[in-house]
Formats: C-alpha cells, structure tokens, sequence
C-alpha cells in the first residue's frame, strides 16, 4: 500500500502532517509545512494551536505505524504464499521422481529375472547339447568300430585274392575325434616301408580318366595320372615318378582311391614297352615342357 | 640359343571364361578384342570376344609361351583351325550352366578334331555350380560313348591355380607323347 502520494484521511490536519513526514524532498516538505502553518494559522490561540500540532503528530505517526504493520502483515501473506507455492511444487517433484524411482526399480528386478531365466536357459541347452554330444560320439565310435572291422575284412579278402596294398584303421585314436585322416596303410606303421613283394611285382594302368578333383591333391600328380593312361607302371615306378620313397604314403592314398573306384587295373603281367622316339627333337620338347612348368611354379 | 615360340589355344564357348582364364596368367595385359554382345542367345554376358584373345608368358630361356583364346562363337569356327595350327595342344572349357554343355561339347570336339586326336587337349568345366545336373561322370561318359579319352577338370578360372591345373594337365599329355615317342 502506497501512502506517500496519498491523503490519508482525517478530520484534523494530522494527514497534511503526515504528509509532510513522507514527502521526499527538502522543498516539498517545506511547501507542505507552510500549507500546514497556514491552516494553524487560521485556529484561534497559540496553546491551541499547539495541542492542536501534537495531535496531528501523534494522529499521524499512529496512523504510519498502522499502515506499516498492515503492509508487514500483507508481505508477510504474500511471502507464506510463495513459501508454500514453492514447497507444494518441490513435494510435486519430490513425489514425481519416487513413482520414477519405483518404476526403475519394478524394471530392474524384472530385467534381473529376465537375465535368471535367460541362464538357466543357457544351462540347460548347455546339459542337452553335452548329453546330445555324449550320444553322437558314442554312435559315432561305434560306428566306426563296426565300419573298422568290415573294412578290415574286406581288404584281408581283397589282399588275399587280388594281392592289392592292404591297410587297417588305426582304432586308438577313435576317442579323440576319429576322421578318415585316421586311416594309416599298414606299411606306414613300420619305421621302413616295407611293400609286400607281390604288390612290389604288380604293374598298374589306369583304364579310364579320374575326376581329379577327388583325387588326393599334390606335385605330379596330374601327370603320373596321364603317364598311367599311356603306359603301365610299377609301384616303384611310380614312387620314382612322384620323388622317391619319401612320396609313398601319397602314391599308396592315389592307388587306393583309383582302385576303390576301379580306374586302376593291375596286373602281374608286363606289357611290351611301348616303342620310344629316337627323333633328335625328343630332347629339346621335354626341356620345353620342363621349362614351362618353371614358369609356370607347377 | 634359338628363341623358339610356342603356343596353347584356349577354346570354348561364349562365357566359358576363355579370356579369364588368359588374363590370370599372362605376364602382359591379354589383348583383347572384345566387342558388346549382340550374340544374347548364346550368352547374356556384356562384351564378347570377336577375333582372340593374346597373352604371352616368357620362359627360363626367354623362349615365349603364347596364349590364344579363340571367339566362342560358333559362326566364327573358320578362325579355330588359323590359331590352333601348331599348337601345343587345346585346353577346351565348357560354360556347365548352359541348357545343354554336352551338346556344346561336341561342336568344339569337332572343331578341334585335330589336336583331339593327337591327345592334346583337356576340358576343363566351369560354373559347375550352377548345374549339378551334369557332373564330370556325365562328360567321362559323354567323351567315352564318342570313343574318346580326354582328362576333364572342374575349375574356377578366376583362380589361377585352377587354371595351372589345365595347363599342368595339358603339358602332362604332351610329356608322355614325346616320352613314349608317339
């Protein structure tokens, strides 16, 4: 409440007195003062005039006092109530951020459930695949077992009869990851390869071309290949041919895989060799061959 | 030393691969004739080769290695017998994802009779992927029911080792001649 530019109203001059009290400046409290003493002025008698002053003064200091407290009272309103403004919004936020709290903590023990279950999830198709893993290995060696001995019998018949390279599979090695790279030709196992004389005696030709991609890959073997299609050959012939002794185990895989398909005959007889050029070029195209298979690195 | 020149024919049909097959081990940039494929029947590839294709490969002795890959097309047939005279031999590549490779086989079997004959030349099957249809058992018994005896390989000649493969193979047939003297 603005009661510097205002009037207070009064009966006697306690409110032009009071006015004086709040003007602001020297000249406008000294226009007010002489507007004051002039009404005094027109009062009868000095003493009254006096009494008259003191209790303008005394009106209008109350009546200052009185609008001060009620200005106090009303900031004092208006203060509770931002107060309580601001408290009722901070306990807003407050109860806001406990329902988030609670649905973070709902979503956590759910996510901590999911994430059990997913475990246990885990550990048991582990316990299956280990049971399903058990079962398959245990088929497969037996399997194996059975396939070992059928195999043996039948290369012991076709040994016997046909006097073929004989092998067995190596049954120890089953229990840790048996594979076909597990078939080990029985001369293999000597410290010397020891070919069996009759085997030695044989001389083998290949009948018709093979698919060489399921050939045992490697150096010369195309062209012991095509050399077994023009001519026949003897197993060490053929060892020669591929590079020594040292190729054996190799030769031993090409002349089973080429029997078992029946591309590979042989027999004990040796066919008349075939007549060999004497032309003088004979030479000089074999070191062209030799040449271009440099170049080439075949 | 006399710098003797020596050539291998690479034939087959359009899209077998010919061209690839040059590239992958010729030591020079092949050059190539190659023009857009107006020819879709045969083949959908883009560019087609129309006269050859050339790359060389220089031996230990500097003596060259030439590469020839005759056009696939069968209307330029006349221009097989031109390469192909005094070759080492014909490495024949058969595209096995057409309708029908074993008939494709035979007009190259026919238009290569020459070196056929004198066992000098191999097959080789590409895209053997895309058709399992015809396996090389179904060539072996093509070429046989032909009367004839020619190695067949699957290959992929983007891959060079592949294509060493046919060479590997051809070079094999020619050693045994001269070593058995035919």
């Amino acid at each position: 409440m603005d009661i510097t530019h205002k009037e207070l109203p009064n009966s006697n001059n306690s409110d032009l007195y009071l006015s004086i009290l709040l003007k602001n400046t020297p000249e406008e409290k000294t226009a007010v003062l002489r507007e004051y003493r002039k009404r005094m002025d027109k009062e009868k008698g000095l003493e009254h005039s006096l009494l008259q002053q003191n209790n303008d003064v005394m009106t209008a200091v109350q009546n200052l006092v009185d609008s001060s407290n009620e200005k106090q009272i009303l900031i004092s309103l208006e203060i509770e109530n931002i107060l309580l403004s601001e408290l009722e919004s901070c306990q807003q936020a407050i109860d806001k951020h406990k329902v988030l709290i609670k649905s973070l903590e709902k979503q956590l023990i759910q996510k901590r459930e999911n994430e059990k279950s997913v475990i246990q999830s885990i550990r048991k198709f582990k316990e299956d695949n280990q049971r399903e893993m058990t079962r398959l290995v245990t088929s497969h060696q037996e399997e194996l077992a059975r396939l070992t001995a059928s195999h043996q019998e039948e290369l012991r018949k076709i040994t016997e009869n046909e006097t073929s390279p004989s092998f067995e599979m190596n049954s120890l090695p089953f229990e840790s990851e048996a594979t076909v790279e597990d078939i080990i030709f029985d001369k293999e196992l000597a410290t010397e390869p020891t070919p069996q004389p009759d085997t030695e005696a044989l001389f083998y030709k290949l009948t018709t071309w093979p698919d060489f991609n399921d050939l045992t890959k490697g150096d010369r073997i195309i062209p012991l290949a095509t050399r077994l299609m023009a001519q026949q050959m003897s197993l060490k012939q053929m060892e020669n041919f591929l590079g020594g002794p040292t190729e054996k185990q190799r030769l031993l895989r090409f002349i089973d895989e080429l029997t078992s398909i029946g591309l590979l005959t042989s027999t004990n007889t040796k066919e008349e060799p075939q007549v060999t050029s004497d032309k003088p070029e004979k030479n000089n195209r074999l070191q062209l061959f030799k040449r271009i298979r440099s170049s080439l690195g075949i | 030393m006399t710098q003797l020149t020596e050539k291998i024919i690479f034939a087959g049909s359009m899209g077998s691969g010919k061209t690839t097959a040059i590239k992958s081990i010729s030591e020079i940039e092949p050059v190539s004739t190659e023009v857009d494929n107006n020819d879709t029947e045969q083949s959908n590839k883009q560019l087609t080769t129309m006269a050859m294709d050339f790359g060389t490969l220089t031996l230990s002795d500097e003596s060259k290695l030439l590469l020839y890959g005759t056009p696939g097309q069968e209307r330029l047939s006349f221009m097989w017998s031109v390469i192909s005279d005094g070759s080492l031999g014909v490495i024949i590549l058969i595209d096995n994802s057409i309708s029908d490779p074993l008939s494709n086989l035979d007009i190259y079997l026919k238009g290569f009779s020459d070196l056929i004959d004198q066992s000098k030349a191999v097959i080789g099957i590409t895209k053997s992927d895309l058709n399992h249809q015809v396996d090389v058992l179904a060539y072996h018994d093509y070429l046989k029911s032909k009367g004839l005896s020619i190695p067949v390989f699957t290959v992929d000649v983007r891959q060079k080792d592949d294509v060493l493969i046919l060479l590997d193979g051809l070079i094999s047939l020619c050693e045994s001649k001269y070593i058995l003297g035919e």
